[in-house]
């Protein structure tokens, strides 16, 4: 009877374990060809952001996501993004993107979103700027033109990746820090000053990862007002 | 159907589940059960090129315990859940076999395995304690850069896109290396004072301003900066 009492009362909890589990899930749709291990990564991922506490944000993460918060980040992206399939961006090496023609509340993954080994905050980042990209409103937030020439901070031509082309002429950079580039660098920047309940290696990950994405910031009163809200000066 | 028949048919279908779920799990034998040693690789090592074959490693004498944090440490990797907290409370003051063990573990893995890599890189750098340590994180500035997350020595994409999240991904090892020197040197500058420390991490600086990457090169040249002359 005790051995029946104590079977019974963990089905009781699985079936509840589960229900609680089943409706933390996103609401956003997938498409009947993402596969499962894709659906499963993704999941995972945005459950990490959904759960982030924080105990302060810059001036310009409040303006663009609100406090360093697992609900402001989950409302944030849900706003944007209702459903997700699969396609190769039109890129091998692509993560994700937003195709607007396709439809601008529409993610797309890839297979290298489990296939390569990125970081999880390096894939959430990519997420996070292509969500930004979904914005109708403000015309998809389109990238600027990147200067020519288009020099780093040491007078380094600023390239593709450490082999590739020059960055000079493409569309790849963001005059506003509202931008893909310089939203997700914010992001980035606020979870590695102010998650309190993230590891050292996330907040090490995030600081890596958005101090890079701060070189596509092409105006140099714009980079400077972001570093000044990073160190609390903004005005 | 009334609501107790409801109720039923609710219970059964979780009770079927939870069977199944026992099942499977008792059906799950241990490593040791199967016989396989502890020191197991990653699930995805050797799957992709391996351009840095280790030396023929001493394997380091472990207590159950170092294994049993190794065998996690493959656990949190497979996950993908870089925020799994027994990162930090499990891989803490590292004894010299297990950061041996790790490094082994480093040369292992796929050198496609960046995430992999670089976490080990994170571990050891975190508290460099000898000049083993130095040691190691100076061979991950003498490698063969990666060039496409596809496989290292396959022909660069160029995609101007995300490609900064790319590069940042490609030379992740040595990154998070100097990353962490930096950090170290920063929240104590004292860190480095004894003579011959000091001359391994100027050798390991030395090396990583010569790994062919830009973004390297000046994280190197920034560290070397804050060190102060003896």
């Amino acid at each position: 009877m005790r051995t029946f009492n104590a079977t019974f009362v963990a089905t009781i909890l699985l079936s509840l374990s589960l229900v609680s589990l089943s409706s933390s899930a996103s609401p956003v749709k997938y498409d009947s060809g993402v596969p499962s291990d894709i659906q499963a990564q993704m999941e995972a991922d945005l459950g990490f952001m959904n759960q982030i506490q924080g105990n302060g944000q810059t001036n310009f993460h409040q303006q663009i996501f609100g406090a360093v918060s697992g609900a402001q980040y989950k409302n944030f992206f849900e706003s944007r993004i209702k459903k997700i399939g699969l396609n190769d961006c039109g890129n091998p090496n692509a993560v994700a993107c937003v195709i607007p023609m396709m439809g601008s509340n529409k993610m797309w993954l890839t297979q290298n979103f489990i296939k390569f080994s990125h970081p999880q905050i390096a894939r959430l980042m990519v997420v996070y700027h292509e969500s930004r990209h979904s914005e109708i409103a403000h015309g998809n937030w389109p990238h600027d033109t990147c200067p020519t020439p288009f020099l780093d901070a040491n007078g380094h031509d600023m390239k593709s990746i450490w082999t590739g082309a020059s960055l000079a002429g493409e569309p790849a950079c963001d005059s506003t820090q509202l931008g893909s580039y310089g939203s997700s660098t914010i992001l980035l920047k606020n979870v590695a000053m102010y998650c309190t309940n993230c590891g050292d290696k996330v907040k090490m990950d995030a600081d890596l990862y958005a101090t890079d994405q701060l070189g596509r910031i092409d105006r140099p009163d714009v980079k400077q007002a972001m570093i000044n809200d990073f160190h609390g000066q903004a005005k | 159907m009334d609501k107790r028949s409801k109720f039923f048919v609710i219970l059964s279908g979780a009770a079927f589940t939870a069977a199944l779920l026992f099942f499977a799990l008792s059906s799950k034998k241990t490593p040791s059960e199967v016989g396989i040693e502890t020191l197991t690789v990653s699930p995805e090592a050797n799957t992709k090129t391996n351009a840095n074959p280790p030396t023929p490693a001493k394997a380091p004498l472990l207590s159950n315990e170092e294994q049993t944090r190794l065998q996690t440490l493959d656990e949190i990797l497979k996950s993908k859940n870089d925020n799994d907290p027994r990162l930090d409370q499990l891989f803490q003051h590292l004894s010299t076999g297990i950061k041996l063990a790790m490094e082994k573990r480093y040369q292992d893995f796929a050198r496609e395995d960046r995430n992999g890599r670089g976490t080990i890189v994170f571990l050891i750098s975190r508290e460099i304690t000898s000049a083993e340590d130095i040691q190691f994180l100076k061979s991950v500035y003498e490698e063969a850069p990666c060039t496409n997350m596809d496989g290292c020595s396959a022909a660069p994409s160029n995609d101007p896109h995300h490609s900064g999240v790319e590069n940042t991904s490609l030379n992740y090892p040595q990154l998070v290396g100097l990353y962490q020197i930096e950090k170290t040197i920063r929240n104590n500058p004292q860190a480095f004072s004894d003579s011959a420390q000091r001359a391994a991490l100027l050798d390991l600086l030395s090396k990583a301003k010569l790994f062919p990457v830009q973004s390297v090169q000046n994280r190197a040249s920034t560290i070397l900066s804050l060190i102060p002359n003896p």
